[in-house]
């Protein structure tokens, strides 16, 4: 018979055995633990030689699941397969990279500028944006930068028929707070 | 760590407490530049960015407004105007009504 009946305290237990050992945070690990503890955990009780008073070998398989989930909530609360996290700092550190004062990343809305390199695609074709080409220049040149690590050059960029930005020219200067502000829609 | 040469924020202290964001601004991001980053931060707390950036932008309609110094950008009217709704901040010395 299948009733709600039927889904008892232990099947809740085992569901939630099988979520925490598994891994709460992927899919996969969900599923692994599903088998893992339904599967692996109650079916192997079977073929465990009874002994003791009768049903003392079942009463046990409930016995280990919960130190399973305790022992796992203790030392791996992340379950056998981890939410997968980007790592941030792990491993060893990477060399600092010396960014030389001509290292400069301009984006430039027309061809103004001289001495900027086209920026190209990756199918070969110029960028362009609204029909205007942007250019892209790493390192530049053009001018003495004073600290001058990013430029943008008569940027513009449509979205639709909305304007977002027309035109705009701002550098950026190393060890500079520079502020961008405007009231809403002025395109920041 | 790494160390980024620039720092492009868009809006950090967006739904942050006014406080946290003061902090934020303050604290961190200055800490950044102070470090040597360059660091772009686009912001609706105007008057929190103009107390730490040093140079900022003023955009309106898509297109760069004006572009000054803090200090330059509070000492225009027309900025402060356009901007606060306010002339010049100027510190005003307030005289307590006198009891008729």
């Amino acid at each position: 018979m299948w009733a709600p009946s039927a889904w008892g305290y232990a099947e809740t237990i085992v569901l939630f055995a099988a979520v925490i050992i598994g891994g709460a945070g992927s899919h996969r690990g969900a599923v692994l633990g599903a088998i893992l503890v339904p599967v692996g955990f109650e079916e192997a009780t079977r073929y465990i030689p009874q002994f003791g008073p009768p049903g003392l070998v079942d009463d046990l398989q409930w016995v280990a699941i919960g130190l399973l989930i305790v022992v796992f909530l203790w030392f791996r609360p992340q379950g056998v397969l981890p939410e997968r996290r980007r790592k941030i700092g792990a491993g060893a550190p990477p060399e600092p990279i010396e960014i030389p004062n001509t290292d400069v990343v301009t984006l430039a809305g027309s061809l103004r500028a001289p001495g900027l390199a086209a920026a190209v695609g990756q199918d070969g074709s110029a960028v362009s944006v609204a029909g205007r080409p942007i250019t892209r220049s790493v390192p530049s040149s053009v001018e003495a930068d004073g600290g001058v690590v990013l430029r943008t050059v008569d940027v513009t960029r449509d979205f639709g028929g909305v304007h977002a930005v027309a035109g705009v020219t701002i550098e950026v200067r190393r060890g500079t707070v520079t502020g961008l502000i405007g009231p809403n829609g002025a395109g920041c | 760590m790494l160390q980024p040469a620039v720092f492009l924020l868009d809006e950090p202290t967006a739904n942050l407490a006014p406080q946290v964001a003061t902090e934020l601004l303050t604290g961190h991001v200055r800490a950044l530049a102070e470090a040597g980053a360059a660091v772009l931060v686009v912001e609706q707390r105007a008057r929190a960015v103009l107390a730490i950036s040093d140079y900022t932008y003023v955009l309106g309609g898509g297109q760069v407004l004006m572009a000054d110094t803090p200090a330059r950008l509070n000492a225009s009217q027309e900025f402060t105007e356009s901007f606060f709704g306010v002339g010049p901040r100027v510190p005003q010395t307030r005289q307590a009504p006198k009891p008729s």
